[in-house]
């Protein structure tokens, strides 16, 4: 019944995707445009930051595109469940869902798989560009293993996205959990550079952020050449992640719940 | 059993002052406000049941805290014998909600689409969605139903609020002020399909709400007057208007105005 739910949203939510075709072809487009700005971003400065990535055995191109197209799949999960509870509560369909007998986890897992779904294929076209149009390069690439930290990754962000979507039931329009990790993870978990390039000191806060050992762990599993053995210690991190975040998560969001419904804002917008 | 039964409930909201607007409820200063105190009242199975009282009366919030939405503060309810705070999702499972509120549904879908999605979320196998949704469109009387959702009328609308309330063949249907956006030629016929077809023919209990004193005439089998978070008066029209004690004859506005007024 559940993935019969979840197959129920994405094909509601690609009825309705496709419905705004204009939107489609901008995103479209907006990929080509991020990959070719990376290319020659990569071709002016490629030698000089060639010499922070020696452990990645790969030149900064590929580098930057596995940096910005996992970076995508990171953020959907930050997001996603805050975003599509806000709009929900906006147009006024939340109250419609939720009156039925389905669950908010089941009700807010079939909210957001669009996105997981359509992040994909945004992710498959990123490297799709990359390697036919501009060359990048992968270097005895271990895909299973690339899977399996992709997927954790995306459980360790969406126990971040689901507190942060039961902040967004209480602040209705931003909340501080998404902005404040989102905002630290562009600066200081390496998607545009190597964190090495910044100070010692604020190295210190990437060491306190999941993506910065997912992408890492990406970037030696499809680029390096890493065997699981060696991409274990990040893999462990991002584990101990996820079982100190789950709790968190689940405690915050049915606490806010409770509270929005004792109030009766649990639809205001 | 009752359809819904209702023991000394009440329900209090605290506004927010200030700039911490609800920041977990620590930082701020509460003022409270009792928007329903202490609520008696039963509906039996198959009744048409109407709250009417004015604007702010407490309907959409009793309403809401009977579909689960809202939490009360104190007392009981109960839906289809189901306790609305320990038992929600059997709750849920019992009901249909009628709202006046037109976003309820995917405006870029059609009727037919919005109908199979909301069949989904009411647990109905697939294998059974197409032949309910057909039987739902029939019910609720939806010309177009291959019409997206954004091109209907508001009654249209307000049919397809229906035929979704009924997918899963509830007991009880809830229904806020449902007739509040139709035109007067709408609101006739609407009434008479609540009446003649979900309450006489498929045996539904219906609880409704509205502001409109002549609606809860026409409508209600007993009603309930709310008047500032309190019952007044339950009863059927007849009894209400015995309890008067008047030689003329009375109409409802008069019952309406004689039990907000008495102590």
């Amino acid at each position: 019944m559940f993935l019969f739910k979840l197959a129920s949203f994405l094909k509601k939510d690609a009825k309705i995707f496709v419905s705004y075709k204009l939107s489609f072809l901008m995103t479209c487009i907006g990929m080509v445009v991020s990959v070719a700005t990376f290319y020659y971003i990569a071709k002016l400065f490629g030698k000089s930051a060639s010499t922070y990535l020696p452990s990645y055995n790969t030149d900064y191109f590929s580098f930057v595109l596995i940096g910005i197209a996992f970076s995508t799949y990171l953020t959907t999960s930050l997001s996603t469940f805050a975003n599509h509870i806000r709009e929900a509560q906006a147009s006024g369909v939340l109250e419609s869902m939720l009156v039925t007998p389905s669950s908010v986890a089941e009700i807010m897992i079939g909210m957001s798989i669009w996105d997981f779904v359509f992040t994909s294929f945004r992710i498959i076209i990123y490297l799709i560009i990359g390697i036919f149009f501009f060359g990048m390069q992968f270097n005895n690439p271990d895909i299973l293993a690339g899977i399996l930290i992709l997927m954790l990754s995306v459980v360790c962000f969406s126990f971040i996205g689901i507190m942060s979507a039961g902040f967004i039931l209480i602040f209705k329009r931003s909340e501080p959990v998404g902005w404040f990790i989102g905002g630290l993870t562009g600066l200081f978990s390496g998607v545009f550079f190597p964190i090495e390039v910044l100070p010692l000191k604020l190295q210190v806060i990437s060491y306190f952020l999941p993506a910065t050992y997912s992408l890492r762990a990406l970037r030696h599993a499809l680029l390096s050449g890493y065997s699981f053995k060696m991409l274990m210690p990040d893999i462990s991190v991002l584990i101990v992640f996820s079982i100190v975040l789950l709790p968190l998560a689940v405690i915050i969001f049915k606490y806010t719940l409770k509270q929005v419904k004792i109030d009766g804002s649990l639809v205001h917008y | 059993m009752n359809a819904i039964e209702i023991r000394d409930l009440d329900k209090e909201f605290y506004d927010a002052e200030g700039f911490l607007r609800s920041f977990l409820h620590i930082f701020r200063k509460k003022t409270k406000k009792i928007v329903l105190n202490k609520i008696n009242l039963e509906v039996k199975k198959n009744e048409l049941f109407c709250i009417v009282g004015p604007n702010g009366a407490g309907k959409t919030t009793l309403i809401k805290i009977l579909c689960t939405l809202i939490l009360p503060t104190q007392g009981h309810a109960s839906v289809n014998g189901y306790d609305v705070i320990k038992e929600e999702k059997k709750v849920r499972e019992s009901i249909g909600l009628i709202s006046s509120d037109e976003r309820s549904f995917f405006w870029r879908l059609s009727g037919i689409e919005n109908l199979k999605f909301f069949a989904a979320l009411y647990n109905l196998p697939s294998s059974r969605i197409s032949k309910e949704v057909t039987r739902v469109i029939e019910i609720a009387g939806i010309e177009e139903p291959d019409k997206e959702f954004q091109q209907y009328s508001a009654g249209a609308r307000q049919r397809l609020g229906i035929a979704r309330s009924l997918l899963k063949e509830p007991e009880i249907l809830f229904m806020d002020e449902p007739t509040k956006s139709l035109d007067p030629l709408m609101t006739v016929s609407f009434r008479k399909f609540i009446k003649e077809e979900l309450v006489v023919k498929h045996k539904k209990t219906v609880f409704f709400t509205t502001h409109q004193l002549n609606e809860a005439e026409i409508m209600a089998d007993r009603l309930a007057i709310l008047h500032k978070g309190e019952t007044k008066a339950i009863g059927a029209l007849a009894e209400l208007k015995k309890g008067i004690n008047q030689k003329e004859a009375v109409t409802i506005e008069d019952v309406f105005n004689y039990y907000i007024e008495k102590k």
